[in-house]
């Protein structure tokens, strides 16, 4: 890594440092009550103290997450590409879509529950529904925004339909997809949650819940703390593949020697 | 590597072109024949139905009446062994250097090697030797549509359509591609419809110039340029070059594009 990678980490660190140490400061001169709002000491001492427990339930969340998010990479490309080759299909298929985006994916989270029982299938559904749309539409957006010249010349090379699609649309399509993919890993930890929200003995999800139930604000944002850092984990993974994958984009060049 | 298969000759014939329903003709019989290896350039302002002519051609367009032949086939479709290069370079930026030159073979098919030791030879004559690895948003915009014309020519065509490839560059490097595109067409002999908005790039290239007015948009005239080659840009400033150049712009100015005075 370079200097400035390093300056940049640092200050991340530096500036949440100050913020935690804020807190716990302010905590403890305002006399908060921990029900309300317990220091960061005790948080990290509750999420000490039961580890393993809290890991248990973590790795299950992260589970349905990362299922429901590769179920709907999966489902979301292969529609988007059939959606494109299709006019009918864009027609029918992409304006439901575009339409069901705009409808609240929590409201029927309970649905789920009725259709699927309580095990992990309810909360993988929801998953994969929150985090579809996302890829649909930005795949779709991708597969479209490939600019005329490069189809044209697709055309007067007489490229089959397949060769139009593999070798030029879908890798021009590739950045769109990636920020598509972005959004929708956030958004599907938002659905595992909501899942285990609805119904759930496992899951950071229930173990939230069940911490609401009995006044346990340290152990409520001892869960948070694990959620916000597998959502980080998560993104930055993606981003990590994004880099691999697109060594090309110009979001990746540092600078253009050429030019 | 080496330049094979036969030039194309090009006869379009009574070619009218009208776009949608409110009936804009943006070619109206258009005849023109082309002979194998001829390097014509189709000079026009904007608007005039040249990049619509050059289309029909390379079978992206189709003509509203006339017809197009190339090498004696009648083009429905793009016609085979076409090399083509646009305005903007149309590279593929995901694709190295040398793996966009491959672009052709991988749609056509061919002999892979062949063609890989075709696209070195070709990059090294523009001077890109030593760039095959790097990616498109890595060249500058001069080396870059270098890159194009290889990719238009690694697949050795009989015919190479090239529409304004060098209008989006400055002056400088314009000239510079000038010079390395002339070069490149005689040791290659291909046929070579050039379209372009620059009179002294239409005349310093060219064998005949085809100068077409607008609205809808026909063969105003056809100018041989009898200058012997390899041309230097020094010609530029020579007598045959002026008089060639004044008379296309006396032609523009009949057209009413060119008012010295308002």
């Amino acid at each position: 890594m370079k200097t400035r990678d390093w300056q940049g980490i640092l200050v991340t660190v530096a500036s949440l440092t100050v913020l935690v140490l804020l807190w716990e400061f302010l905590v403890a001169w305002l006399h908060v009550k921990p029900i309300i709002l317990p220091p960061p000491s005790a948080v990290l001492r509750e999420l000490a103290s039961e580890f393993p427990w809290y890991m248990g339930h973590a790795w299950y969340t992260l589970l349905v997450t990362v299922g429901g998010f590769a179920l709907a990479v999966l489902v979301g490309v292969g529609l988007a590409v059939v959606i494109v080759e299709s006019a009918l299909l864009e027609k029918t298929i992409y304006t439901l879509i575009v339409g069901l985006n705009s409808v609240p994916k929590v409201a029927i989270a309970p649905l789920f529950v009725i259709w699927l029982g309580t095990g992990a299938e309810p909360k993988l559904a929801i998953a994969f529904l929150i985090a579809v749309f996302a890829i649909v539409i930005d795949t779709v957006l991708g597969l479209k925004s490939v600019p005329s010249d490069i189809l044209d010349l697709g055309r007067a090379l007489r490229g089959s339909r397949a060769k139009m699609l593999w070798r030029i649309r879908f890798p021009c399509a590739l950045p769109s997809m990636f920020a598509g993919m972005k959004v929708a890993i956030s958004l599907a930890l938002v659905g595992a949650i909501v899942g285990e929200f609805v119904s759930s003995q496992r899951g950071l999800g229930y173990v939230i819940l069940s911490a609401q139930g009995t006044f346990d604000t340290a152990r409520v944002f001892a869960a948070v703390l694990l959620l916000a850092i597998m959502g980080m984990l998560l993104f930055a993974g993606l981003a990590r593949v994004e880099r691999w994958a697109l060594p090309w984009h110009a979001s990746q060049q540092e600078h253009r020697p050429g030019a | 590597m080496s330049a094979t298969r036969e030039a194309a000759g090009i006869r379009i014939d009574r070619v009218t072109r009208v776009f949608g329903d409110a009936g804009i003709t943006a070619l109206s019989e258009v005849s023109l024949d082309i002979r194998p290896g001829e390097f014509v350039s189709i000079l026009g302002p904007s608007g005039c139905g040249k990049s619509t002519l050059l289309r029909c051609v390379a079978g992206l367009d189709t003509p509203s009446s006339g017809a197009i032949s190339v090498a004696g086939v009648p083009v429905t479709a793009p016609p085979e062994h076409l090399g083509i290069v646009f305005q903007r370079d149309a590279l593929l930026e995901w694709r190295s250097v040398l793996d966009n030159l491959m672009l052709p073979i991988e749609f056509r098919g061919g002999d892979e090697a062949a063609a890989r030791d075709r696209a070195r030879s070709l990059l090294k004559m523009v001077g890109l030797e030593g760039f095959e690895g790097r990616y498109p948003a890595q060249l500058s915009g001069g080396m870059r549509q270098r890159v194009a014309i290889c990719r238009a020519l690694v697949d050795d065509p009989k015919l190479l359509l090239m529409d304004e490839p060098f209008g989006a560059l400055d002056a400088l490097t314009r000239d510079q591609l000038n010079i390395e595109l002339q070069r490149l067409w005689m040791a290659e002999h291909k046929t070579v419809l050039f379209v372009t908005h620059s009179i002294s790039e239409a005349v310093f290239l060219a064998d005949r110039v085809v100068v077409f007015s607008p609205r809808p948009g026909s063969i105003a005239d056809i100018i041989e340029v009898d200058i012997p080659r390899p041309r230097r840009l020094a010609v530029r400033t020579g007598e045959r070059f002026h008089g060639y150049s004044s008379r296309i712009r006396t032609l523009f100015e009949g057209m009413g594009l060119l008012k010295e005075d308002a």
